[in-house]
């Protein structure tokens, strides 16, 4: 495999391509890099004590943990596709934590997300809709047979699996009493299945009429029925597709990738291990097609200076680069792309660099200028963040140590200083 | 389900989206606050992303602005405007009612808080509507509710998915992006249109990109390059570097509004914010601001006093701050989401109320009463005042009157307008001539030190945007009373690295204008003269670096008669190289001597002070001296400092001794000392002093002028610009700073159309910026010239007063 596809290869789905992997797969073919990046451990992670139970009062505070927690993991994780995978479930069945206000209850979904990052879709979804956080979020909670709420159903529908356009106000009708009856104990706030509430009448759901129960009518939905079980499928295909490869996949192709979840009866690992040896996830398209979202762009920077989420505090700057992980904007979660870049939320990022440049430059560390020419400086610190430069930005940045060595006849303490964060902010730097 | 006891903070929270998350506002999230979450089913209608459209295109020349108030908490309506001859409220408001003898009285019946005297300015100059018994329907008397109530500002009532100037932006062409600003954290709901939505603006600033540290702006200019060509590795990178330099394009156009200082207190800071943006003239019409803490249920003397004492002081910043150009522009106006009790509690302080008293405030506005004060006849303690006036007659008065109509839209049905509108939008003008206090006449003393930041209590060097108010009134032989400016020696000294300091008077807004900047010396000193500002204080605050600041009196300038400037054509008192002046040889250490300055070079017997400047030629050592008035004690103050080998002069008002000399003493090393007399000031000569806030003259600083070139004279036009009158004037003064010198020079100005006067005004060191006073007669042209003796070297130069002929 060459090292460019490698380095490509890596950067989408371990959030940078560590020299250590990058020299450990020098020789790898494309499927040896591949499974080694799926080689994920099957020994569940433990969540940390602190934020597997509710603490009263110290909400707040166990977000914050919980979000250092989770980005120290994408950087140290041996395997950081666990870790991307877990994410982009959490932006798919989204929950927030603003509204579940529960620790445990959110932790448990993202524990839930990371175990069975890896398994078959239709489990994970039958599991993610009895816990709590998704009860909660989606009103499920209040979903009863005297009194139906057809949030959670829509979205099941509309967000989860088929997609607008493919089902009818009725289907929604039948597959909010499906699940009416599921709810929360009010004691122990575990799920509990009350059969008072549970409407037991015959529904019709996709022209089917019989007493489906709501984990029954995911099984019809995403095995029995061949249809919207393939509708599942491309749906699925193509948001995996847009959040590892690029923003214009042909219909071809996710009909091809969907296949082999539909073949592998919803098994995600081979699905995702055909997207990744696909030769159109080596294109250009591909390779110049992703900005790095902010948890990326922030996992990167961790990785690249050494400093962990309790050091740098990412928590303060992702919600203003606009992703706040645990409380994703709506139940749509979010987008790619053109989503991030505008220059509020790139400010964000901007204020992010400087503060660790301020943080690498304590007792003036880090002189990446001192004793170099200007050509040794920036390639030195491009280097520092594992960027390629192009030349349009090599320029730029030895455009300014030009300027900067022209007004003052020694090399001061701002050019190192500036080097940092410009290289921070480099194009080159917020592309995945 | 949401707490009916909610404090108002979390109350603002609530009813605030971070402006940055462009999906978070929408019904869902009402329905969840409000917990009506069964009728949730429906996803919030996306808004597009926040564009990056800050400027749209300036407001036109009759556009009116708002800006809104929000007293947050539930403000005091009677204890605003206070109904000083009713009983009732002396009885029923008990300790908290203002004493009728402490009111600022409006009318017969009713007058102000005594904390708000600028308002009560405004009020006499007809300028302040005040409308009585605004409310609503059914108030519940939560904070949230209540305030979601006068966000949401529409007739249906019921849950709010949007507010009152969102809608109103609703209105507009899909390429205005950007009408309305809310300066603080978060956009508030009133913001929030079903189509479109204003923007937040940090009061404190950009994220990134609005620094003017030079190696800031180096860096700038250097990531706005990565957009300078496409990088050929596909859309998104260039996609990119496009945004990464407009965050730099942003923040650097908006920089100016941001400038510091920024007053420490919250709500003049934001006025001060929301005054700049208006001047930056961005297209905005609505600017929202906000105080929180008006929910006195306890201790509401000591809590509103200070309160109102900010609201005042932020609503004089904010007009002093506006433009005049914008001036028949604006219209203020406060909200806030209820009144309080006539009763008082039993913790002296006032509970939720209903009706309550607003304000609108601007030239546009014709002043008076409007509504009136609800009967407290009768009230028992826990009845509320009914309310006479629908606030949303305050908001079609303001839509239909100011904002260009669709109140009827805007609100969902016809409110009747209350009509405190004298005239629409940009009729009139406003402003115009100094008031009759700038006028004043010289009183010469004898040096005295104001503040020293190397002393007790600050012991510590003025950091970067940190500012020092220094009392200038009734110290150091300073009368507390009949001033109109001071004289000030400004001395910087002991930097860690350039440092530049602004004078400007106390409360006002600080000028763009360095008075003394201090390059590499050990210190530099230089004379300012300056307004006195609130509380007889000046302010001094350093732009970069670090350093301690001196700040020495030599002088005031009064309104009764005294002494007047009478500029001549400078000349050389003294010269220890030459023997000029009766001395020859340096000064050694602690050596001192007395120039004879009255009745030569045109000097008067009668002269009180002369205008000087002393400059230390080829100083031995680390020293300083002082310039005083023969015969007298020496005072511990100093004129000038200056660095082994580095030639340095300072501009000086000195006052003559009796025996017709000044005295003039070196503390430290040898050096040889030149007196230039550039005026004095007389009893009975013309010219009174007349301060200008600074206006710049000339700036070779852009990259697009070019800099004065070696042994070049540049005439600069100081006579009916800036501030100074087209005729009239005999002299100006002058602040003049030089950036980048190439080589050492020395730059002399002097009277347009006479033969250049062996004299120099400043003498930068090559690569050293260096900055002073100047003052200096006109031309028969109305001009003055500036030489520049070698190499290249950027110029600027403000003009800060003028004396008149």
């Amino acid at each position: 495999m060459e090292a460019v596809d490698l380095a490509h290869l890596l950067r989408r789905t371990e959030y940078v391509a560590k020299p250590a992997r990058m020299s450990a797969l020098a020789t790898a073919t494309r499927v040896q890099a591949v499974d080694s990046v799926l080689a994920v451990s099957p020994t569940p992670v433990a969540l940390p004590t602190y934020i597997d139970h509710d603490i009263s009062g110290e909400g707040y505070q166990q977000w914050v943990f919980a979000v250092q927690w989770w980005l120290d993991r994408m950087v140290d994780s041996p395997t950081p596709m666990q870790e991307r995978m877990t994410f982009f479930w959490h932006g798919h069945f989204c929950s927030s934590w603003d509204k579940v206000n529960s620790a445990r209850a959110m932790m448990a979904q993202n524990k839930l997300f990371r175990d069975q990052a890896f398994g078959n879709f239709r489990t994970l979804t039958k599991a993610m809709a009895v816990q709590p956080a998704m009860l909660w979020y989606l009103d499920n909670v209040e979903n009863v047979k005297s009194s139906p709420n057809q949030n959670f159903a829509r979205e099941l529908l509309e967000l989860f699996t088929l997609g607008v356009g493919n089902y009818t106000e009725d289907d929604v009708t039948a597959a909010a009493r499906a699940w009416t009856g599921h709810g929360i104990d009010g004691t122990t706030e575990n799920y509990v299945f009350r059969p008072t509430q549970h409407d037991n009448d015959p529904k019709t759901f996709m022209g089917v009429t019989r007493n489906f129960d709501g984990p029954a009518l995911v099984d019809f939905l995403l095995g029995e029925n061949a249809t919207t079980k393939l509708i599942a499928c491309k749906f699925l295909t193509r948001k995996l597709w847009l959040y590892f490869a690029h923003g214009t996949p042909s219909s071809v192709l996710i009909d091809e990738l969907a296949q082999v979840l539909f073949d592998n009866d919803m098994e995600i690992l081979p699905w995702v291990r055909a997207m990744l040896l696909h030769d159109e996830f080596y294109t250009d398209t591909a390779k110049q097609g992703m900005v790095r979202s902010p948890v990326e762009y922030v996992v990167a920077l961790m990785f690249q200076t050494g400093y962990r989420g309790a050091q740098l505090n990412p928590q303060w700057y992702v919600e203003g680069m606009g992703q706040v992980p645990f409380a994703p904007p709506n139940v749509a979660g979010w987008k790619h792309n053109g989503y991030w870049t505008n220059s509020s939320l790139f400010g964000a990022r901007a204020d992010f660099a400087r503060g660790i440049t301020w943080r690498m430059r304590q007792k003036d560390a880090n002189a990446v200028a001192e004793g170099r020419t200007p050509e040794q400086a920036v390639d030195f610190v491009a280097a520092m963040f594992g960027l390629d430069l192009s030349a349009t930005s090599r320029q730029a940045l030895l455009d300014y140590c030009a300027v900067q060595r022209v007004n003052q006849p020694w090399i001061g303490w701002w050019e190192s200083t500036n080097l940092l964060t410009m290289a921070m902010m480099t194009p080159e730097m917020h592309l995945a | 389900m949401l707490d009916p006891d909610i404090s108002t903070h979390d109350a603002l929270r609530l009813l605030t989206v971070p402006d940055h998350d462009p999906l978070r506002m929408g019904r869902r999230r009402f329905l969840q606050l409000l917990g009506a979450g069964a009728a949730a089913g429906v996803v919030g209608g996306q808004l597009g992303g926040i564009g990056d459209v800050w400027a749209g295109t300036p407001v036109g020349p009759t556009d009116g602005i708002v800006v809104l108030i929000g007293l947050f908490g539930g403000l005091d309506g009677l204890n605003m405007v206070v109904p000083f001859t009713d009983a009732n409220y002396y009885a029923q408001h008990g300790s908290l009612a203002i004493p009728a003898a402490q009111v600022l009285p409006l009318t017969g019946q009713l007058g102000l808080n005594p904390r708000l005297p600028y308002l009560k300015t405004l009020y006499d100059r007809g300028e302040v509507a005040i409308v009585q018994g605004v409310g609503y329907a059914d108030p519940d008397l939560s904070h949230f509710t209540s305030m979601a109530t006068w966000m949401q500002g529409h007739a249906a009532g019921g849950t709010p998915t949007s507010g009152w100037v969102g809608r109103w932006l609703d209105g507009f062409a899909s390429d205005e992006l950007l009408r309305a600003v809310s300066v603080g954290q978060g956009l508030p709901l009133h913001l929030v249109g079903e189509a479109r939505r204003g923007m937040s603006v940090p009061q404190w600033g950009m994220a990134f990109g609005d620094g003017s540290d030079e190696h800031e702006l180096w860096m700038y200019d250097a990531m706005r390059d990565f957009a300078s060509a496409s990088a050929g590795r596909g859309a998104w990178h260039d996609i990119v570097a496009g945004t990464v330099k407009s965050v730099i394009d942003v923040g650097q156009e908006v920089a100016p509004v941001f400038a510091r200082p920024l007053p420490d207190n919250s709500l003049a800071q934001k006025l001060t914010v929301a005054a700049r943006l208006i001047n930056a003239d961005l297209g905005l019409r609505v600017v929202d601001t906000g105080h929180d803490g008006f929910d006195t249920h306890a201790n509401q003397p000591t809590e509103l006093n200070e309160l109102l004492t900010d609201l005042d002081a932020a609503l004089r910043l904010f007009f002093t701050t506006l433009d005049d150009r914008f001036r028949s522009r604006v219209t203020v106006m406060t909200y806030s989401e209820f009144g309080r009790t006539s009763w008082s509690n039993d913790s002296a302080g006032t509970d939720h109320g209903t009706s309550n008293n607003h304000f609108v405030i601007g030239a546009g506005v014709k002043g008076g009463f409007y509504g009136a004060q609800p009967s407290l006849a009768g009230l028992r303690r826990w009845d509320r005042m009914p309310f006479g006036v629908d606030f949303r007659s305050m908001y079609s008065t303001v839509i239909d009157g100011w904002l260009g109509g669709g109140s009827s839209t805007v609100l969902g049905a016809n409110y009747p307008t209350l009509g405190f509108f004298k005239q629409a939008p940009g009729v009139g003008t406003v402003g115009g001539s100094p008031p009759a206090a700038a006028l004043g006449d010289w009183v010469g003393i004898t040096p005295a030190r104001l503040y020293d930041s190397r002393r007790a209590p600050r012991l510590l060097p003025l950091g970067a945007g940190t500012s020092a108010e220094v009392q200038a009134l009734g110290v150091g032989g300073v009368p507390a009373s009949g001033v109109t400016a001071v004289a000030l020696n400004v001395t910087a000294v002991n930097g860690t690295g350039p440092s530049s300091f602004s004078v400007w008077p106390a409360g006002g807004a600080k000028p763009d204008v360095a008075n003394v900047t201090l390059g590499l010396n050990a210190a530099v000193a230089g004379l300012v003269t300056v307004p006195v500002g609130a509380g007889g204080r000046i302010e001094v605050t350093n732009d970069l670096g670090a350093a301690n600041c001196i700040v020495d009196v030599v002088g005031y300038f009064r309104t009764a008669a005294a002494n007047r400037l009478q500029s001549i054509t400078p000349f050389r008192a003294l010269d220890t190289r030459n023997g000029t002046g009766g001395r020859l040889g340096a000064l050694g250490p602690q050596g001192q001597y007395a120039v004879m300055v009255r009745g030569v070079g045109g000097v008067p017997a009668n002269a009180d002070s002369v205008v000087v400047n002393v400059t230390a030629v080829a100083p031995s050592a680390n020293g300083h001296l002082t310039v005083w008035p023969s015969g007298q004690a020496r005072p511990g103050t100093s004129t000038l400092n200056f660095t082994p080998g580095v030639t340095v002069p300072n501009l000086a008002f000195a006052k003559v001794g009796s025996d017709g000399r000044i005295a003039v003493f070196n503390v430290a090393g040898n050096t040889h000392v030149v007196i230039d007399v550039l005026g004095y000031f007389a009893g009975n000569a013309t010219g009174r002093f007349m301060p200008l806030t600074p206006a710049r003259l000339l700036d070779t600083t852009p990259d697009t002028v070019a800099p004065l070139g070696p042994a070049s004279t540049t005439a600069i036009v100081a006579r009916g610009v800036g501030g100074v009158p087209p005729t009239g004037v005999a002299a100006v003064a002058l602040s003049v700073s030089a950036r980048n010198p190439s080589a050492a020079t020395h730059l002399t100005l002097w009277p347009s159309g006479q033969a250049k006067p062996n004299a120099s005004n400043l003498n930068p060191r090559k690569g050293v910026d260096a900055s002073n006073m100047a003052i200096t007669r006109l031309g028969p042209d109305g001009k003055v010239n500036l030489y520049n003796l070698a190499g290249t070297i950027d110029v600027v130069v403000d003009v800060v007063g003028w004396f008149t002929s």
